[in-house]
């Protein structure tokens, strides 16, 4: 399911959490509510972490993770990665990048198969993803925007993309990342997908301002429903509308 | 009604599937949609009319999105297909593969930047055959993306051209055809560097050999690539690269400069780069080897080497050049990474001769330098060559080359040319003649020219003798500014001073004597050979030996009229109390260089090096009072600032300061003071006001402070006194403490009544009265102070 959340006021949940299939990073706040959301629905099958990084509890553009590892900047502090290292199952391998770019999580997309970079990003990080997160790297753009960390969001079922990205483009990434994408927003029409998104396998967390039919993109493309779509959804609408028409 | 039942739910994704079409809209497909929407709407509105409104559209668009895109039913794209590279690929390992490889990186910054892609095989061209590019770091990745984007042209370009030679020596030699057209060989073809050629008709007869001399070797060696290639004519005759992963990834030296620092390092990687410069230089020396034919045969053999790589050539058991080789030129231009097509770009270069048309002005391709230095190299030109020509022409038929009236730099390969013209050379010299005021002495304006040529090239060699001396006499000064060798920086003050009024004295006598006109700047040198030897001497060497210093001069000049004009000048040094004489001074090793120094206050106030800063804010700085009062006599300006905006005054500590104000007092128009930041003079009254000030507040402070003293002992007594009282009372037994008490109340009641205060109580030894004190005792004697107790003690211990 696709639940809201909001961070002390603020709609970019995905600017302040990090959630992958293994653990979710949360930023520290001064009010527990937004922790309190995950901890609530997912605290008691994977760790809920409050963390920070280089200081900042922009935590969810800093680092990028999935199942296998966690990458964070290497402003990273050497307390706060002792911190991480502690909180999250020892099966995730964790490293800190020396990467140019130091912002992680805009510019690297990635589920626990593929990752989607900017192009500019260093050959030596570039190795570091495949070693750690176990991913097939791609250098792409995300409608001719290079920061795909912060435009594009996807899980292992499926992904979103921006808008303003032509359906060449979309067919193209889709074949790439093999997973089904769709154009869409969040929070009420903002194109940064990744920064009002988290989204994992089985649950998402999205903006207060995130609209019910944004809701439902979500859900129908990360495949979240809890229940099988209807027949009547799937099968029987054209018919029925056939007939209605 | 059936439809009413799946209300709530349907709602929900027909209004997402509103919103997702609308987005779609921006796309060009999105149109379409819209149109069928609207026909759909129409049709569909009577069967739907008990749906509220808002559902009904919806419901439109959830039929027209569901056959295309509903985002549960969307699916993995199949398209093995990049629309940046527009490529297709056959597999998922070949798509894999494209997205890691440069051309596509390339691409996407050709799409970011609105530039059409280019395909793999001009990707190829435009990256060389260089391999190695993924594996070297951004910088290297930066570089090449500026390098080889698109919008940029070929890089020998006219801008850059012009540019390259504003900055550097004349790397090409310029020439004027028969037809008065421009044209420019690059230097390095004429001549070898070793042996240059002066005369014009060898350079002429140089280019004119030139087409002949078509065979040339190519070789650039940069960091484990090599590029070489043999050239007849136009026609490639052979060529090689080499490349061998040598150079340290990271760090970017080669292996063998870091080996050479010692520490080698036994890293696998170490040792393969190791293991492949070997290989490289082998490889290199093996081709060279069997280029053996042509080395022999070529005419020219251009070379980009680093020094550390010169082994590759000149190394080995039989090396394949000698380093004295006149052959061998170095490449004038900047080179990219050595690869086959650079070693053509160089070849065009060089194997062009560039034609600026009728119109071109020389003087704008020559560099331009400063006006001090063409002035030097204006005497150079007139020590060395006599090539003081405005313009010379020669002509001379060669088989050169032929030009079109082309009337802007257009490079024409020499091998394409073979018409004969006749080629006229230009070598343009710039008279730097009226420039030469600024480099000499203001006084040469007074004097006209003369023909003379007597003395020219004696007066250059003195006058550089006489720079010298300037020099080292400033750093004399310099010295003793800093060190506050007031003495002698007097003297040499002085020494300059006397010496420059007796230049003036000479100056103006030999103005009185008429001969203005015909004292040529030539025999002015010379009289100042005389002074000067006059200065050298000791007293006691007189007028002997001026007498032949000046008749040595007299011998020299033919003239009969500047005779006269020096033996007056003897004779007034003579009569007017032997003044340079006078003034030799015990060191004398700066005189030689004050015939330089017209000007004193000018000489001082020059600024001493790069800060700006003058031998006064030295002074001032090291806090010399006395060094800097005697600049300030000698003309050193206070006003001017240094490089930081700070004057001499504001660097000072206050004996300095004082200096300066006391200067100011003494001179009071002499220096702008307002400018100099001295606030005020300070005369001998202030300043003995000042000091008796200072003295009546020093005695005061002293006095206030002995009286503070005082009170505070008086304090500290008291304190003391009450405690002893205290002790004492409290060593009293109960029976006495009352006692006492019982004195105190009566002694009271006496003087309040006014009556005469009764004795109760006296002191045992002395008999004084103490009633109502704390008495000294010891085993019941009483006593008033201490001094009666051991009175007492020591009387009846007797």
């Amino acid at each position: 399911m696709a639940i809201r959340a909001q961070f002390e006021g603020n709609n970019e949940i995905g600017v302040f959490a990090k959630l992958t299939n293994n653990y979710c990073l949360v930023g520290i706040g001064g009010s527990e509510n937004f922790y309190s959301v995950f901890e609530g629905e997912i605290g008691d099958t994977i760790p809920v972490v409050h963390a920070s990084i280089a200081g900042c509890r922009v935590i969810g553009r800093m680092c990028v993770g999935n199942r296998h590892g966690l990458l964070v900047p290497n402003t990273t502090t050497d307390q706060e990665l002792q911190h991480i290292r502690n909180a999250l199952p020892d099966t995730v391998k964790i490293y800190r990048a020396e990467e140019k770019l130091s912002a992680l999580g805009n510019v690297i997309a990635c589920n626990d198969y593929v990752a989607l970079v900017h192009p500019d990003l260093d050959r030596e990080t570039e190795d570091l993803l495949v070693d750690t997160l176990n991913v097939e790297v791609f250098r792409h753009t995300v409608a001719n925007n290079v920061l795909v960390g912060s435009y594009a969001v996807f899980s292992n079922q499926g992904g979103m993309v921006p808008p303003k990205t032509s359906v060449e483009d979309l067919d193209e990434l889709s074949s790439l990342l093999q997973v089904p994408l769709v154009a869409g927003t969040v929070n009420r029409g903002s194109e940064v997908l990744a920064a009002g998104l988290v989204v994992n396998d089985w649950m998402a967390v999205c903006g207060h301002d995130t609209t019910s039919t944004e809701v439902s993109v979500m859900e129908s493309i990360f495949k979240l429903s809890d229940h099988e779509p209807s027949q009547i959804q799937t099968q029987m609408r054209d018919s029925l509308v056939d007939t209605l028409s | 009604m059936n439809n009413l039942n799946k209300y709530p739910e349907k709602r929900m994704t027909h209004r997402l599937q509103h919103d997702y079409s609308s987005h779609m809209i921006f796309e060009p497909s999105g149109k379409l949609k819209i149109s069928e929407i609207i026909i759909h709407t129409n049709d569909l509105r009577a069967s739907l009319s008990e749906l509220p409104s808002d559902v009904k559209e919806s419901s439109v668009v959830e039929d027209t999105c569901s056959k295309s895109e509903d985002p549960s039913k969307v699916t993995v794209s199949e398209s093995l297909f990049c629309n940046c590279c527009q490529i297709q690929f056959a597999d998922r390992e070949e798509q894999i593969g494209h997205y890691k490889c440069d051309w596509h990186r390339y691409n996407l910054h050709c799409r970011l930047r609105n530039v059409p892609p280019v395909s793999d095989e001009e990707f190829e061209k435009i990256a060389g055959d260089v391999s190695s590019i993924s594996g070297s770091d951004d910088e290297d990745e930066d570089n090449m993306r500026d390098h080889y984007l698109p919008k940029e042209e070929f890089p020998h370009t006219k801008e850059k051209d012009s540019e390259a030679l504003s900055q550097r020596a004349f790397h090409k030699v310029f020439f004027k055809n028969k037809d008065g057209e421009l044209l420019s060989v690059h230097r390095c073809l004429l001549h070898h560097k070793k042996s240059p050629i002066n005369e014009r008709e060898e350079m002429v007869s140089a280019i004119s050999q030139l087409p002949e001399k078509s065979k040339w070797i190519i070789l650039m060696v940069s960091s484990g690539h090599f590029a070489g290639a043999v050239f007849h004519g136009k026609e490639v005759v052979e060529h090689k690269t080499f490349h061998r992963y040598t150079v340290r990834a990271k760090r970017g030296t080669a292996q063998s400069s870091k080996d050479s620092q010692g520490g080698a390092p036994k890293s696998a990687g170490a040792t393969l780069r190791r293991y492949n410069e070997a290989a490289l230089t082998q490889e290199v020396q093996d081709l060279l080897s069997s280029w053996g034919g042509h080395i022999k045969s070529c005419d020219f053999v251009f070379l980009r080497v680093p020094v550390a790589s010169k082994v590759m050539l000149f190394g080995g058991k039989n090396p394949s050049f000698k380093k004295d080789d006149l052959r061998l030129r170095v490449i004038p231009l900047i080179t990219r990474r050595p690869t086959f097509s650079e070693v053509q770009r160089v070849h065009q270069i060089l194997a062009s001769v560039e034609c600026y048309g009728k119109d071109a002005d020389v003087e704008s391709f020559i560099p331009k330098t400063s006006p001090s230095r063409v002035a030097k190299d204006a005497n150079q030109f007139g020590k060395g060559t006599q090539l003081r020509s405005k313009k010379k022409q020669q002509t001379e038929n060669s088989k050169l080359t032929k030009h079109n009236s082309s009337d802007d730099l257009e490079r024409f390969p020499e091998e394409m040319v073979d018409t004969e013209c006749d080629l006229v050379e230009t070598q343009e010299e710039i008279d730097f003649s009226e420039l030469k005021q600024f480099d000499s002495s203001v006084r040469h304006k007074t004097y006209k020219k003369s023909k003379a040529d007597l003395g020219k090239s004696q007066k250059s060699t003195k006058e550089n003798k006489l720079e010298d001396e300037t020099t080292r006499l400033r750093n004399h000064l310099f010295t003793m500014c800093k060190t506050g060798d007031v003495q002698v920086l007097k003297t040499v003050l002085k020494d300059i001073q006397d010496s420059h009024s007796c230049a003036a004295d000479m100056c103006k006598l030999s103005l009185h004597n008429k001969d203005i006109h015909i004292i040529s700047s030539a025999q002015q040198a010379d009289l100042h050979i005389a002074t000067e030897s006059c200065q050298c001497q000791d007293q006691g060497q007189t007028m002997n030996k001026l007498d032949s210093a000046v008749t040595n001069n007299l011998t020299r000049s033919e003239n009969e009229t500047n005779t006269a004009a020096i033996s007056v000048i003897c004779t007034d040094s003579s009569r007017q109390g032997d003044c340079p004489n006078e003034d030799s001074a015990p060191t004398g090793s700066y005189f030689n260089g004050k015939h330089e120094i017209h000007n004193l206050p000018d000489f001082l106030n020059r600024p001493v090096n790069d800060n700006e800063i003058t031998y006064l804010h030295l002074a001032a700085k090291e806090g010399h009072h006395e060094v800097v009062t005697a600049l300030l006599e000698a003309g050193a300006d206070p006003s001017l600032r240094d490089k930081t905006g700070k004057t001499p005054y504001y660097l000072g500590g206050m004996d300095v300061r004082n200096a300066f104000r006391r200067f100011m007092a003494n001179f009071p128009d002499r220096y702008d003071y307002v400018k100099a930041q001295i606030p005020s003079p300070l005369t001998a009254e202030m300043e003995a006001e000042k000091k008796l000030k200072a003295a009546e507040k020093k005695k005061a402070k002293k006095k206030a402070l002995n009286e503070r003293n005082k009170e505070k002992k008086a304090a500290e007594a008291v304190i003391k006194e009450e405690n002893r009282e205290k002790e004492r009372f409290l060593g009293l037994s109960e029976r006495e403490k009352r006692a006492l008490a019982a004195e105190r109340r009566l002694l009271q009641q006496s003087a309040e009544t006014g009556t005469v205060m009764p004795v109760l109580s006296r002191c045992w030894q002395c008999g004084s009265d103490i009633t109502g004190k704390v008495p000294f005792e010891y085993s019941d004697y009483k006593f008033c102070t201490t001094k009666c107790l051991r009175d007492h003690r020591t009387k009846s211990s007797r």
